[in-house]
């Protein structure tokens, strides 16, 4: 022991000796006084400033028009509550000519009648008692402020000033943007700072996703690489012959002496991270009330990182015996750690092209959508993926292309269909830049592949098409991005010019109807989606754009050749093109049609004039507003969804009433969800790796392992075996019901795969990736492994983007682990070397 | 010539035992190159005695200290330490070692050092307490203990690591040319220190290029050249050890300074006519020198004392004055030089320190 103790304590006197310690525990002091005086307060708004007054001249309009009318209003009332002259300076702007207006320089336009309305309204706001009127009682529409007008008894002063805020943006209704209802204001030593634009919940929201970033830039990287220098020299400094001589004379084995000198350099490690950061972890807790755990464990991951590096550092210090050396060889070891996790990150995206983002079946074949917007067909035979249709969505408008001249614009395959037609049909959505006018769908027919090197654009949708099928009569309906069901026209002329060009076979092939059914089909059912999503549009969500306004400017935009045949309240599901038709589900004659909304869920029925009629909307608890951007599946009379979080709800397809909701024990982000009517077994896979497996008849969710890895998505084959993609294009099919692989198709890979697969994730795997160690500490943050009960805490954003999802597939803790193996095998290596070198 | 190995006695008398060590280092890629540092040394050391180690650069000396303290393995034969194998852990702990190029921390001051490399050794903190200011005082550092290395003199630097051999009394003290870099009164110092350990009881086994301060230190010594031992014994036999590798019986050189006239010179003289006729038993022309003021320098190499008693009887018969008589010894210098061939510039021992050289840079 006495030993052990004069080799800490000599590592703690060669440390102390390094300027650059003293840097490094100065740094970290400084840092953590700075930050401690920061914290935050909740600040209740209730002033109006001047971005929230959106159009001033159009409010005084209003109001002093309001307030010359006869009938009570609150307008009128907030009119009567202002003073004298402010009322009379309103009238003047009021009667100002609009050609003065037009006049004035752009900057200064509106500035007078802007900050007459910001005087006013915030006189009404802070001076009066507009909460004690009880005239105004009955008046108040908006629930939340009824809500706090019937708690005005108990609230603070700031409260009323927010009250009264509420009154007057409901007198004057629509002129004045809603700000939340409290913003943190960022004090110093209880200054007050700076009023930041965000809530209190939203600033520890922000740190939580700024934190695992700022901790690996700021403290895994730079601070180890600090620490390395600051240690690097004490084992070429034990090399040196007289110093080594003496040390290696003492009655220790080589053994003792290097692991002595390993432990005090890591102790030291461990006491300058342990105080760096849980003095952060201390401010955030009690300054931000960011009581993130993850912080502490950085102590752990910078031990594991510093290790790595320091090994380096000793293994050529050892041979060597230079300090300059072993630094360098430090600096670069960790730059080719970079490069290489770079490397892999870039090949990666090569490999992520080929990708599986969505498998179905189409008769016989299984065809699937790549993340590069292939629409492709697996050929047995040889193992391919033969190229079916594909999108170049380079037909960019020459008013896009003088804007955007560098960024590549963003198109997205939709929805590719195999129809009885045996045409294969792929939908387009434009996501970047934004087009409102972007509204195709290509159309080829399934044959040889060389064949479908061209796509044959042969109609225009609203907003991109996201979902085909046929009907009996072979007709074309389409699904677009805003649940709008269309029946399509005019494939047949399209088709018919085709062919007169040596295109395609004559179009008497398909079997199909070929004829213009424009005049068979009545008009839209525009009152539909009015009235199904004015229930959304009554939720106290703020966003900007509500379903309504969309799909009022989709009904001016449907063009010509489509019918529209119903308004599915499906709210916006524009961004969820992945999953194209999972949010709308038919029954098997199509007589019946469900669509899920944002908050919704609603059933349409199939009419004798062929067009769906909408026969029932509920609007589900908020507790499972996750429904955005989950699936649905109709089984065996019920719809099953699977939430964003750890619920499957079960509801019945004729009442639209709950009847089970299930809890699974981890919380996860839905990516498919395949039903088999026949079996009454629907699968659930997530983005965490795990799939479910629901079964109908008892309603219980059961937890299987169909294959190795994460399932992208999956499919039910004509004989009921379930289908699933996973890996990079890899395909598993597996008998549901006892689990076994009935068939594991040999998929060939090309080049670039092989050199992935072979060379590229090897070297990655078995390489040590100490700067990847934060991902860790975010999977953690984020995951809901460590609290279960955080389930709502999934970022809203993740899951559903399958380039995402090929990150997610590496296990978080395999850099930790990665980097610990080889720390410790460089570590023995140089225990065997310093115990065989002779020196 | 003969190495004496002296391995009479038992392993309790014995402080360390080397028997047929051999080193080889090997060099290169392949380890190919061999170069052959010790071979076959065998000699005693005998414990509560000052030996010494002598030799040439490249003799073996550096290699066969490191073989004692663990620093390089042997290739074949045996030492041990009080009986436990060299640079095991048993014989590192009897041991207290003084490098040749001391290097302590130059942040740590003289009592942190002390405790450093007393904390090495077992000891504790409060042991190493008890001890440093004695030993620093010892080693003539006293009120050096609280500042720091990086202000101390080489020599000061390495008294010190006198300092940090002794803290934990050792049964043997190895030291690899303590006195360099001492200035005159420090080596007398050091000289006082080893004989008062030597007399406490404490074997002392010196590596040192210093020939004479060897010759005042150390009872016994052992001299290696080309990685053999071509000596071991008291220093004192070394004059007859050489005698005997000479192949002569006779082994007394006298010097005799003479009074008289130059006819009773000239009478004693070889061959010289005298009245009794030719003088065949006669000193050796050459032998005889003359000084100044009538005195002459006889310098002769006689058998055992009859002869010398024999001379004299000579000298006084015909009316010379003995003024002195000297018998004549070897110093240790002249011993060394002679048992070595003063190879120290031949072209084997050059090459052997390029080899020895080569193969340090080369671990470097």
């Amino acid at each position: 022991m006495n030993q052990f103790i004069a080799i800490m304590k000599e590592s703690l006197w060669s440390t102390l000796a390094t300027k650059l310690l003293y840097f490094e525990v100065f740094g970290v002091v400084l840092i953590l006084a700075a930050v401690f005086p920061f914290s935050y307060k909740e600040q209740v708004r209730y002033l109006v400033v001047r971005q929230e007054v959106r159009q001033p001249v159009d409010t005084i309009k209003v109001w002093v028009a309001t307030a010359e009318r006869p009938n009570e209003s609150i307008a009128k009332t907030l009119w009567e509550a202002l003073p004298a002259e402010q009322q009379t300076r309103l009238r003047e702007l009021n009667a100002r000519p609009a050609t003065e207006q037009l006049n004035r320089n752009p900057n200064q336009r509106n500035r007078d009648e802007r900050d007459a309305v910001i005087n006013a309204t915030n006189y009404l706001i802070t001076e009066t008692k507009l909460w004690d009127d009880p005239s105004l009682a009955d008046r108040i529409d908006n629930q939340q402020t009824k809500r706090l007008w019937e708690k005005r008894a108990t609230l603070s002063d700031d409260y009323l000033k927010r009250l009264n805020r509420m009154i007057v943006q409901e007198g004057l209704r629509g002129q004045l943007s809603v700000p939340p209802e409290s913003n943190a204001m960022l004090t110093y030593a209880g200054m007050d700072l700076y009023a930041l634009p965000i809530s209190g919940i939203g600033l520890s929201e922000l740190i939580r996703l700024w934190l695992p970033f700022t901790l690996d830039k700021l403290f895994l990287t730079i601070g180890v690489l600090l620490a390395i220098l600051v240690t690097s020299t004490a084992i070429p400094q034990m090399l040196e012959e007289g110093s080594l001589y003496l040390l290696l004379s003492k009655p220790q084995t080589r053994l003792f002496l290097l692991l002595s000198k390993y432990v005090g350099s890591g102790l030291l490690i461990l006491i300058i991270s342990t105080l760096f950061l849980s003095g952060a972890w201390l401010i955030l807790g009690t300054r931000f009330n960011v009581w993130m755990n993850e912080i502490l464990w950085c102590i752990p991951l910078a031990l594991t990182i510093f290790l790595v590096y320091y090994s380096v550092t000793v293994a050529v210090g050892l041979m060597f015996r230079n300090v300059i050396l072993s630094i360098i060889a430090t600096i670069l070891f960790a730059g080719t750690c970079y490069m290489l996790s770079f490397s892999r990150y870039s090949y990666s995206g090569l490999v992520a092209f080929q990708r599986t983002a969505d498998v179905q079946m189409v008769g016989d074949s299984i065809m699937r959508r790549s993340t590069h917007n292939h629409a492709e067909f697996f050929d047995a035979t040889t193992g391919k993926w033969e190229l079916g249709l594909y999108s170049l969505g380079n037909d960019m408008p020459p008013e896009v292309f003088s804007t955007v001249t560098v960024i590549m614009p963003s198109v997205i395959t939709t929805a590719p269909t195999y129809l009885a037609d045996k045409k294969l049909y792929v939908g387009e959505l434009q996501t970047f830049p934004p087009r409102p006018d972007m509204k195709r769908f290509v159309v080829a027919r399934h044959g040889q592949p060389q064949e479908f090197s061209s796509p044959h654009v042969l109609g225009e949708l609203p907003f991109g098409c996201l979902g085909f099928w046929s009907d009996e009569q072979q007709r074309l309906h389409a699904v677009t991005s805003f649940g709008t069901v269309v029946r399509l026209n005019d494939i047949g002329q399209h088709l018919l010019a085709d062919a007169a060009q040596g295109k395609f076979p004559a179009p008497a092939d398909a079997g199909g109807e070929k004829t213009d059914e424009k005049s068979d089909v009545p008009a839209v059912v525009e009152s539909v989606s009015t009235e199904a999503d004015a229930s959304e549009q009554e939720e106290p969500s703020e966003d900007a754009g509500t379903p309504t306004e969309a799909i009022d400017s989709n009904a001016e935009a449907t063009p010509a050749e489509a019918t529209v045949l119903a308004w599915l309240p499906a709210g916006n599901i524009a961004f969820d093109t992945a999953r194209s038709l999972d949010r709308i589900a038919f029954d098997q004659s199509r007589e019946t049609c469900y669509s899920l909304g944002r908050t919704t869920i609603s059933r349409a029925k199939r009419g004798a004039d062929g067009n769906y009629q909408l026969e029932t909307t509920v609007t589900l608890p908020w507790e499972w507003t996750a429904l955005n951007r989950v699936p649905m599946g109709l089984l065996k009379g019920m719809l099953l969804i699977p939430l964003r979080g750890r619920d499957v709800v079960v509801f019945d397809a004729q009442t639209l009433e709950p009847v089970a909701e299930l809890q699974l024990p981890r919380s996860g982000i839905p990516l498919s969800l395949s039903c088999h009517e026949e079996s009454g077994l629907a699968v659930v896979t997530y983005a965490n790796g795990e799939t479910w497996l629901f079964d109908a008849s008892s309603k219980t969710l059961t937890k299987r392992h169909f294959i190795r890895g994460l399932a992208t998505s999956t499919t039910f084959d004509p004989e009921g075996r379930l289908v699933v993609a996973h890996g990079v294009d890899d395909l598993t099919i597996v008998d549901v019901n006892s689990g076994n692989v009935v068939e594991s198709p040999r998929v060939q890979k090309n080049l670039i795969r092989n050199i992935y697969d072979w060379c590229v994730e090897p070297i990655y795997t078995v390489f040590p990736k100490p700067n990847e160690c934060y991902v860790l500490i975010q999977h953690l943050a984020n995951d809901g492994s460590v609290d279960v009960n955080r389930s709502e805490e999934v970022p809203a954003e993740a899951g559903l983007d399958v380039d995402a999802l090929s990150a997610q597939t590496d296990n978080p803790w395999s850099p930790l682990i990665s980097s610990g193996i080889f720390a410790v095998v460089l570590m023995l290596f140089n225990c065997f070397y310093f115990w065989r070198q002779e020196f | 010539m003969i190495a004496t190995t002296n391995q009479s006695g038992s392993g309790a008398d014995v402080a360390i035992r080397a028997v047929n060590l051999r080193k080889t280092y090997r060099e290169g890629v392949f380890k190919r190159k061999t170069f052959q540092a010790l071979n076959g040394v065998s000699f005693d050391v005998p414990a509560g005695k000052v030996f010494g180690l002598l030799g040439p650069n490249g003799a073996g000396k550096t290699t066969f200290v490191k073989i004692l303290m663990g620093i390089i393995r042997h290739s074949a034969g045996s030492a041990t330490v009080f009986g436990a194998p060299a640079g095991s852990l048993a014989a590192r702990r009897l041991i207290g070692y003084l490098p040749e190029k001391l290097s302590l921390p130059s942040y740590l001051t003289g009592f942190q050092a002390l405790e450093y490399c007393g904390g090495l050794s077992g000891l504790s903190g409060g042991q190493v307490r008890a001890k440093r200011d004695e030993l620093l005082s010892m080693v003539g550092l006293e009120g050096w203990g609280k500042s720091r290395i990086s202000k101390y003199s080489k020599g000061m630097v390495q008294r010190l690591g006198l300092a940090q051999s002794m803290l934990h009394q050792p049964k043997l003290l190895v030291l690899d040319e303590p006195t360099d870099g001492l200035d005159p009164k420090a080596r007398a110092g050091v000289r006082e220190i080893l004989t008062r350990l030597s007399k406490g009881g404490t074997t002392v086994f010196l590596n040192s290029h210093l020939l004479q301060e060897v010759e005042v230190l150390c009872q016994e010594v052992a001299i290696l050249s080309e990685g053999n031992v071509k000596y071991c014994g008291p220093v004192a036999g070394i004059h007859d050890f050489l005698q005997v590798s000479r192949g002569r019986t006779e082994g007394l050189s006298v010097k005799i300074l003479v009074a008289g006239t130059p006819d009773a010179v000239a009478s004693i003289v070889q061959n010289t006519k005298q009245a009794s006729g030719w003088n065949p038993n006669g000193i050796a022309e050459a032998n005889v020198k003359p000084q100044s003021d009538g005195q002459w320098l006889i310098t002769e190499q006689l058998s055992d004392q009859t002869q010398v008693d024999a001379r004299v009887d000579l000298l006084r018969r015909v009316g010379l004055s003995i003024v002195s008589l000297v018998p004549q010894r070897l110093t240790l210098e002249a011993a060394f030089l002679e048992l070595v061939g003063h190879s120290d510039n031949s072209a084997e021992v050059q090459k052997a320190d390029a080899q020895q050289i080569l193969l340090q840079a080369g671990r470097r």
